[in-house]
């Protein structure tokens, strides 16, 4: 038994695990009972130590904990391709539900073509990896095969249909008869419904495909009473692809919350554009693995709105949909982004994005002002405007003008001495001109004079600012302290305090102008904000283990302990 | 030092899939767009052109497509996909 929260802690809890172009959902009963469903991918085995980390679990007699029910939604390599890596890891599956084999036929590779069916290497592995477990059932399930879970909690299987032959669909859109025959895979997938206070539809990859009218089916079973598919959370079927999740099918379900799991590749183009429409259209926050990471939904909870497990806010479908494009063109994570202007979306972007995107915004200078103010540290706005380099550059390039415009540098003194002295040596050679030059220099052209030869050059007087380095202060004139640091030098107090003043800077402004305005309080502040801006981790890194402060504290501690040795030691007369 | 080997699973969705196999265990999946290759190549070719490379101790390993271990490997789990459905029968 390991220590910590219990199992049963009376909380309804649902994980959608991060696992790539793949799916896994994984859910706590308020009793304690377990229920994963499909899993792929290693991902799987670190998602679940998390979650379980610190949790009291009861394990067996080889030390594995037990997930009690596995429930398929079909025999898919990215559904069930990875069940060693969970029994070699600790865990053992101890009943699996699966979709009716009446429903799919199987095929060879290698030596029949696949049409959607289930690969015999798919189903061969699974059943390899699945004999590992310590398997007590394993049933095979259809509509109407409800399972019961604990005293509370039973799992509802709305599909497939539970007949072996192929059923007749008429499709809601058009009024057309089709069927949906017992052939492919996906398409005869098992449909879960969990009730709390909340209730939530696993959907596996079931769709609308190549003469399979899965979803349609599942439209027409609803509308005659047959099943429910109304549900405050939606896990979106075959991680968003555009032939499921129909306006259609979103009329019967009305999610709150539509979960997708997929990454951001471009080799499916998950999420498709036409569900994020769908969903934006019927105003459904949408949560997406690849942006916010592993999900915990509550369906006892007051809200079915998880929490990311990234910095990624937003959960409008079009945001989503723009990041997607983004993204996916920059090779950036979606959590980084801050904000976006029309001109950021590629070109191949669908127009409803940016008309419906809440966090598209209009100039560059928007977002730059968006990430001053939700950041506290210069590195935080350096990692959000990273992933749009022209608004981080133009940051960089407002934060130089100011530092040029306001902030007298070594460079300037140098300027102003080159300036002095060259104005100075065309006056000294004025004075050794002959007479009769000077002479003429003076007069009127139209007398006989000729040009001036101090006539484009300033008078020494009017050369202004500092010739002197040393009018410069050191915080200026020295490298940041992040710099000094890297070269394994001893940061001097006014640096550490430009550094400061740095982060301070980006705390307490909310713009760009309020940043300059607070680096010219501070000598130093402009260079090391832009070193900081440009290097990752400029602030924290190579810092020693014991600040100058803490080094202070003790030698003063030590100070004092020696002061008060030598006074006892005079008040013993010694 | 561990075996590593390479079986060819199957081409979908214009993906093929392999398996990287370290001794007897499976280490992980490996997916290749079948479109990143040569064009005119035979499907049954398909997987000799897949030559995964990774980091093993240090050194860059090449890998071949092992058509003997991919043989065994179908055979294998053609066998397991009838003990399921055997198995479904057994515990219904």
């Amino acid at each position: 038994m390991t220590a910590g929260e219990p199992l049963d802690n009376g909380v309804f809890e649902t994980y959608t695990l991060k696992v790539g172009q793949a799916d896994a959902r994984f859910t706590i009963t308020e009793n304690g009972q377990t229920i994963l469903f499909d899993a792929d991918e290693d991902e799987v085995v670190d998602s679940l130590n998390t979650i379980l980390e610190g949790r009291e679990i009861e394990r067996n007699a080889d030390g594995a904990i037990s997930i009690d029910t596995f429930a398929v939604t079909h025999l898919d390599q990215d559904h069930v391709g990875r069940l060693g890596p969970l029994r070699q890891n600790g865990y053992t599956i101890q009943n699996v539900i699966e979709p009716d084999n009446d429903r799919f036929d199987t095929y060879v590779p290698g030596e029949e073509e696949s049409k959607e069916r289930v690969s015999e290497f798919v189903m061969g592995m699974y059943d390899s990896e699945l004999a590992a477990h310590d398997i007590d059932t394993v049933t095979q399930v259809s509509k109407g095969d409800n399972k019961s879970i604990d005293s509370d909690t039973e799992l509802r299987v709305l599909a497939p249909p539970d007949t072996d032959e192929s059923v007749d669909v008429t499709r809601v859109s058009t009024g057309s008869d089709v069927n949906l025959p017992p052939i492919q895979a996906n398409e005869n997938g098992a449909v879960y419904k969990l009730d709390g206070e909340h209730s939530a539809l696993f959907m596996g990859d079931m769709q609308d495909k190549s003469d399979h009218y899965g979803e349609s089916w599942l439209i027409q079973q609803h509308d005659k009473d047959e099943i429910d598919l109304s549900a405050d959370v939606l896990f979106v079927a075959h991680h968003g692809s555009n032939n499921a999740t129909s306006e259609a099918f979103l009329d019967r379900v009305e999610p709150e919350l539509a979960i997708i799991s997929s990454d951001f590749g471009e080799q499916h183009g998950h999420p498709h554009d036409e569900v994020l429409k769908n969903l934006s259209d019927h105003d459904v926050a949408v949560s997406w693995t690849a942006g916010h990471g592993t999900l915990r939904t509550d369906l006892d909870g007051e809200t079915t709105r998880p929490e990311p497990t990234t910095d990624l806010g937003t959960t409008d479908a079009a945001d989503l949909a723009a990041l997607k494009y983004y993204c996916r063109d920059h090779d950036v994570s979606p959590d980084r982004i801050a904000a976006l202007t029309p001109d950021h979306l590629p070109e191949e972007t669908p127009e409803w994005v940016a008309d419906a995107a809440p966090m598209l915004v209009e100039t560059p200078e928007e977002i730059v002002d968006t990430a001053i103010t939700n950041a506290e540290t210069v590195e935080e706005v350096r990692n959000t405007l990273d992933a749009t380099p022209d608004t981080h550059d133009q940051l960089r390039e407002a934060v130089q003008d100011d530092r040029d415009e306001h902030v007298t540098t070594k460079a300037d003194v140098k300027r102003n001495r080159e300036a002095y002295f060259s104005a100075k040596r065309a006056e000294d050679a004025y004075g050794r001109l002959p007479l009769h030059t000077r002479f003429r220099a003076n007069l009127p052209k139209r007398y006989g004079g000729i040009d001036h030869p101090l006539e484009d050059v300033p008078d020494p007087e009017e050369i202004d600012g500092p010739r002197d380095v040393s009018e410069v202060p050191k915080a200026v004139r020295k490298p940041s302290a992040a710099e000094q640091r890297e070269r394994g030098e001893v940061v001097v107090w006014d640096l550490a305090t430009a550094e400061e003043a740095a982060d301070q800077a980006v705390d307490t402004a909310e713009t760009s102008e309020g940043v300059c305005r607070s680096l010219r309080e501070t000598p130093g502040a402009h260079k090391d904000f832009l070193h900081a801006i440009e290097t990752p981790n400029a602030h924290e890194a190579n810092k020693p283990d014991t600040d100058l402060d803490d080094l202070l504290e003790r030698t003063n501690d030590r100070e004092r302990t020696s002061e008060q040795t030598t006074d006892r030691d005079a008040s013993l007369s010694l | 030092m561990s075996e590593y080997r390479v079986s060819f699973n199957d081409i979908e969705d214009d993906m093929a899939h392999l398996t990287l196999h370290e001794d007897d265990e499976i280490r992980e999946f490996l997916h290749y767009p079948i479109n990143d290759l040569p064009m005119g190549l035979e499907r049954a070719d398909l997987g000799n052109q897949f030559r995964p490379t990774f980091d093993d101790d240090g050194s860059i390993v090449e890998l071949q497509y092992d058509e003997e271990l991919t043989e065994q490997k179908r055979e294998e789990y053609k066998r397991a996909a009838d003990r399921h459905r055997n198995r479904l029968d057994d515990t219904e």
